[in-house]
């Protein structure tokens, strides 16, 4: 193991904290929050909305240098934290500057297809906020609640790991090189599942599918539009990017309805779906804003073509 | 003037433009792929002269009998939200996503309830003249009426959201239900009671006012399943713009790019605004949007188009994907 000593400048660091408990977390990150109001550095906090107020009723006033955020919100669906850290950057970083955070996307009540997508969500911060220079990120995972196999995908998506009063490099870090996150499994579809084919001329029947199922499951009429537009979008970038058709599946999961489209197209780049779109009104935007209106995204291509599953929480 | 009155009886029943184009012995298929946009399941039970029920059959809640008077005594399957172009325009009005859920819960009503609608049905069958002498008739009536009315009612109850939703509140419609339940019960009426028996009226809101016009285009055959209706759309002069109905997806929004730029040219230079009405969309697309946006962005200084009816979800997905914010576009209810 080589202890190492604390980055003075320079790149993005993203280290997760392996902590037991919580008196363990309010000790780790107060003193974390303190060392960057000490050094004037603007922190952003995400974490769930009982964190923020231990953390709050055990801090000085930090207000100015201190942003709380709560995780239930922003990472509800985990594919949009990626923007809130870009946001925090580009708004409070610059030549020079130093920034501190706390994310906390990974806890032990996150439904399967969640924790696999925060543990992709993991592997992307390496690639998205690869230029944040001066960017210091703690991911706190609780080890007395988390499976072995979570924390030890935690070691492979952080280069470095504070563990208890050690900070060490991960020997098992893997940075991500352009798809290898795409490539990460997706569980079984259900053979109960409701299948069409699509082409340019069957959208219509797709969204008339879409809607009756997503009635059926019991989702309201502003999620119904919202989940129709989503699918529709997804299905287009199927006809015009993934070969001109496409298979699109829906079924029921646990608390949500998920629906999955895959053609035999390739997606280019892993972050597609979380970076804001430019203002070029020709640019694309529409995965963006299908991640911004479906509670989870899961996105997977290879060679052999692209699914993209949506899941709406049925209340 | 009698003379004046247009001879109704010219056009033929066939080509009546109120004439339900589908096959009326409506199938589980049929519910479950409807063609028709505004297709609204409801059972309707056949009875015999003595009003012993025979079976019972799918039919659509606006279906009606057609006035044969007008026919030269003809009847004729009648919508009662009338042409094809008027099915469209009503669920543009009630949203397609509502008639989703509405749809649903009379499944879901069917499902539940079909039971005891049946024992109840049953029940009012040994209370008539035929049956006299079954001294246990009655009471058992009453029994199946309050078991049907508290069953409509935990059923109305546990999805008081989703029937919010569509703009029934839950009480009220348990009340409307156990009314119009115990009406039915005392009448010789045939068919047990239904969610889609309660008056449309309370389900739909007013529909838009959208008349297609002479000048209308329709890039592809107005079809009647309501997710392939292509887009349809009008030049107005009054307000100077467009009106849109159908769907506007990738298939057809460099149409609708075509014509808001063409409106914009036909639109004298001093005219600050061009409004586009959506009022009858029933869905669109980002590329829809997109071509709203590229038109408000290449629009000159100070004039702008003007967006009317633009449901929410559209309006959400517009400031999601920072389109909302252009000086050249406004929006409004």
């Amino acid at each position: 193991m080589t202890t190492i000593t604390p980055d003075v400048a320079g790149p993005f660091c993203h280290e997760a904290l392996f902590y037991a408990g919580g008196e363990e977390f309010l000790r780790a990150t107060a003193r974390f929050i303190t060392d960057g109001l000490l050094a004037g550095e603007p922190t952003l906090v995400v974490v769930s909305a009982a964190k923020i107020d231990a953390l709050r009723a055990g801090l000085p006033p930090c207000e100015d240098t201190v942003i709380f955020a709560d995780m239930a919100e922003v990472g509800a669906n985990p594919g949009r934290i990626i923007p809130a850290w870009r946001d925090f950057v580009r708004e409070h970083g610059g030549a020079g500057v130093r920034l501190r955070g706390i994310g906390q996307p990974v806890w032990a009540e996150r439904g399967a297809a969640e924790l696999l997508e925060c543990q992709r969500h993991e592997r992307l911060l390496n690639m998205a906020l690869a230029d944040a220079e001066g960017f210091k990120l703690l991911c706190p995972y609780d080890v007395t609640t988390l499976a072995p196999a979570v924390l030890a995908e935690a070691e492979r998506s952080h280069p470095i790991v504070r563990d208890g009063p050690t900070r060490r490099r991960s020997a098992v870090y893997a940075h991500p090189v352009a798809g290898s996150t795409l490539e990460a499994p997706l569980s079984h579809v259900p053979v109960d599942a409701r299948e069409a084919r699509f082409g340019p001329e069957s959208l219509g029947r797709i969204r008339t599918l879409v809607g009756r199922e997503a009635a059926r499951a019991g989702l309201l009429s502003a999620r119904i539009a919202e989940l129709v537009l989503a699918v529709n979008e997804v299905a287009t970038n199927s006809i015009t990017h993934g070969g001109g058709s496409g298979r699109l599946r829906v079924w029921r999961e646990s608390n949500a309805l998920v629906c999955e489209v895959s053609d035999r197209g390739q997606v280019g780049s892993a972050l597609v779906d979380r970076l804001r779109p430019n203002p070029d009104p020709q640019d694309s935007r529409g995965l963006w804003i299908v991640n911004q209106l479906c509670d989870l995204v899961q996105l997977r291509s290879g060679a052999i073509g692209t699914i993209v599953r949506l899941h709406m929480v049925v209340a | 003037m009698e003379g004046a009155r247009a001879p109704l009886e010219a056009v033929p029943v066939d080509a009546r433009p109120d004439r339900c184009p589908y096959s009326r012995s409506f199938t589980a298929e049929f519910v479950e792929n409807p063609c028709c946009p505004a297709f609204q399941a409801t059972t309707f039970t056949v009875a015999d002269l003595r009003h012993r029920p025979l079976n019972t059959t799918l039919t659509c809640q606006h279906l009606t009998v057609g006035n044969g008077q007008q026919n030269g005594g003809r009847f004729y399957p009648r919508c009662g939200l009338g042409s094809a172009d008027d099915r469209l325009r009503w669920l543009a009005g009630f949203g397609s996503a509502r008639l989703d859920v509405v749809r649903s819960l009379e499944e879901e009503f069917e499902a539940e309830m079909a039971e005891r609608r049946d024992q109840l049905v049953e029940a009012r069958e040994r209370l008539l003249p035929a049956a006299a002498g079954d001294s246990t008739a009655p009471a058992d009536f009453e029994l199946r009426l309050t078991e049907f009315v508290d069953g409509a009612a935990a059923f109305i109850a546990a999805r008081a959201v989703r029937f919010a939703d569509v703009g029934l509140p839950a009480d009220q419609l348990s009340e409307l239900l156990a009314d119009w339940a115990s009406t039915w019960a005392r009448s010789r009426d045939g068919h047990g009671p239904a969610i889609s028996d309660l008056p449309l009226s309370i389900f739909a809101r007013e529909s838009p006012t959208f008349v297609p016009g002479g000048n209308a285009i329709q890039p592809g055959p107005p079809a009647d399943d309501a997710g392939s209706a292509g887009l349809v759309l009008e030049h107005t002069a009054d307000p100077c713009g467009l009106r849109l109905g159908g769907n506007i997806d990738v298939s057809n929004s460099m149409v609708l790019a075509a014509a808001l730029s063409a409106a914009l040219s036909a639109a004298a230079a001093s005219l600050a605004e061009v409004t586009v009405d959506f009022r009858g969309v029933l869905f669109c697309d980002v590329s829809g949007l997109r071509a709203l946006v590229q038109a408000a962005a290449h629009i000159d200084g100070g004039r702008r188009i003007r967006v009317v009816g633009l449901p929410d979800h559209l309006l959400r997905a517009t400031r999601l994907a920072e389109w909302a914010a252009l000086p050249g576009l406004v929006f409004e209810p």
